[in-house]
């Protein structure tokens, strides 16, 4: 049998009513209990409809509004003006508190006499703390100056700025909200259809992130980080896209000066190794070939006693005037590994007259040179001083003085006290030490300024580096004089 | 009356041209390879002058030679020049520190003046 029409009606309301999930509505009679209940009040406020029907609609108030009489208030309301409606909170069954809409219209007969009421609850919970997160969100993406946040619709528009997108591109918000985010990017990768390709992969894959250049307002460029994430609502459409830069330049330049200069150590601490290793290997060395060496002089001054033959001699006087050389030549290459290795040269120091020294060197080297002349006044000079090292000095200041000296004129050594110190002169007449050449006379590997024949038998350059060395090491100095008119003296002061 | 110098060394080539340039020139010449070497053969000599002593050996050391000389009364006063290449302090007490290379003139020298042949 076919319904009446408004019976019909009322039924597919009711349907509609109570399929409704997003609202709860429901009945009230004329004193506030509940008559009805919904799907969507049963969501939105937890009560399965045989535990609630009967009960108070004062039941979804906190305590401290029934107690000051508020829903009475808004029944009358409701009665006299025909509905309430107000957002407040509610409490769920849970105990949960929810901010709601809620709407209580009065429900006539067609007489007007009051039936009861009708309540239209709607959960506004999520949508305000989404409310209230997107302000805080806002406030902080608006404050954030370190990051370019912004927004872009879904054609790639900007729509938001904020001030570390002002500081990082130099744009302010006016001149370029509205303008499309491909101006950031340098025109070949525009050209290159870049920016709608990851448009493309953010729509799909809901996040872009790279590393690359963007360019500022001035035109200048920049190496960022950029991420570019999707937003969609909740139907999943898509509504625009959430654009976040950092500027990198800095740190880009700090992790190549970084890098750089990582290299550079690194090239300096092999430098450093390679140095060190061939010292210490020409220390061994130097110290390997003293035995041998020792051997064959040995063996030359046999073998020179034992003859009577002239020209054995001479070969053999030769061959001991070499290992000589060499000797010295050893000595001194292992005196500099000593001082490079920073284990210096050590002395062993005695109590001894200097003046007798000096003596005997400079009888040693008129042995060695019968036709030249040195002229040595020296008193006593008591010191404590290592003798073989102030030998090896003063031989090695005497001997430079004959070689580079005037030939037809003396060498002079002349000691004396000085206070606190002695104080020794070796001098020689002849052409000045060049003035350039004064300032790293006692450099190591350094050579006079002769023919090449001559500088062979120089040795090796070492001589004065070691004398200036040892005097170092005894406390003192070596000092230079050198000019035309008073030829060249080395002073050397030791402390007594 | 010959004097007798100790020569102890390692190396065999330097040791025995040691010996013969000192042979040529009137000494009698004990040699030893390292410091144990020394020790046994130095109770044994006759009129022995000098001991001319490397300090880089293996077995015994020079350093260590020269203690257990200076324990031992009846060698206590022998004359020990040291012959060495190495840097290192030599053990109190010696005569003399000959620094390698050591040249036939300055051995010659050196045995002269402590051992009147």
């Amino acid at each position: 049998m076919a319904q009446p029409p408004e019976r019909e009606s009322e039924d597919r309301f009711r349907l509609l009513v109570e399929s409704v999930r997003d609202y709860a509505i429901f009945i009230l009679d004329e004193s506030g209990h509940i008559r009805t209940w919904n799907a969507g009040a049963e969501r939105i406020k937890g009560y399965k409809a045989d535990e609630i029907i009967g009960k108070h609609f004062s039941t979804f108030y906190p305590p401290e509004d029934v107690a000051a009489g508020k829903t009475d208030r808004e029944l009358e309301v409701a009665t006299r003006e025909g509905r309430f409606e107000e957002e407040g909170w509610r409490v769920r069954k849970d105990g949960s508190r929810m901010w709601a809409s809620v709407t209580i219209t009065a429900l006539r007969n067609p007489d007007g006499s009051l039936v009861g009421f009708g309540k239209v609850t709607r959960d506004l919970s999520e949508r305000r703390t989404a409310e209230e997160a997107a302000q805080r969100f806002q406030l902080l993406v608006e404050s954030v100056k370190d990051y370019a946040i912004f927004i872009l619709d879904p054609a790639g528009n900007i729509r938001t700025w904020n001030s570390g997108a002002e500081r990082i591109k130099g744009y302010k918000a006016g001149e370029i909200i509205g303008k499309h985010f491909s101006i950031f990017y340098p025109p070949e990768d525009v050209a290159a259809g870049k920016t709608e390709r990851e448009l493309e992969i953010v729509t799909r894959e809901g996040r872009f992130e790279e590393e690359g250049w963007r360019i500022r307002k001035d035109g200048s460029r920049m190496w960022a980080n950029v991420t570019i994430t999707a937003l969609r609502n909740a139907e999943g459409t898509l509504v625009g896209f959430a654009k976040v830069t950092q500027d990198l330049t800095q740190r880009r330049a700090a992790d190549e000066t970084a890098r750089a200069l990582a290299s550079e150590r690194a090239a300096l601490a092999e430098k450093t190794r390679v140095q060190e290793f061939q010292e210490r290997f020409l220390a061994i060395l130097g110290h390997d070939l003293r035995n041998p060496l020792s051997s064959i002089d040995m063996g030359a001054g046999i073998l020179r006693q034992r003859s009577t033959d002239p020209a054995t001699i001479r070969v053999l006087d030769r061959m001991h005037v070499s290992a000589l050389r060499m000797s010295r030549m050893i000595e001194q290459i292992l005196d500099l590994t000593r001082v490079r290795l920073a284990s210096g040269i050590e002395l062993a120091r005695a109590p001894m007259d200097l003046g007798d020294a000096l003596t005997r060197v400079v009888d040693e080297l008129r042995t060695a040179h019968p036709s030249r002349t040195i002229d040595l006044s020296a008193p006593p000079l008591p010191g404590h001083w290592d003798r073989d090292r102030l030998e090896q000095v003063f031989s090695n200041l005497v001997g430079n003085a004959l070689f580079y000296g005037d030939r037809n004129r003396p060498v002079t050594v002349q000691g004396r006290m000085a206070g606190r110190f002695v104080s020794v002169d070796v001098h020689n007449e002849g052409p000045p030490i060049p003035a350039e050449l004064q300032a790293t006379i006692f450099d190591p590997f350094r050579r006079g300024t002769h023919d090449k024949r001559e500088s062979k038998t120089a040795g090796l350059g070492l001589g004065l580096y070691i004398s200036n060395e040892l005097a170092i090491a005894h406390g003192g100095t070596i000092e230079l004089r050198s000019n035309s008119t008073e030829g060249t003296t080395f002073q050397v002061n030791l402390p007594r | 009356m010959t004097h007798t110098v100790l020569v102890v060394e390692d190396e065999p080539e330097l040791r025995e041209m040691m010996r013969e340039a000192l042979e040529l020139n009137g000494y009698a010449v004990v040699t030893a390879e390292d410091g144990q070497d020394a020790l046994g053969k130095i109770g044994g000599i006759e009129h022995l002058c000098l001991v001319i002593l490397d300090l880089l050996m293996p077995v015994m050391s020079g350093w260590d030679f020269v203690e257990k000389v200076r324990q031992d009364s009846k060698l206590a006063t022998i004359t020990i020049v040291v012959h060495t290449s190495a840097p290192h302090p030599a053990p109190a007490g010696v005569a003399r520190v000959l620094r390698k290379p050591l040249l036939f003139d300055r051995l010659l020298s050196t045995a002269r003046e402590y051992c009147a042949p």
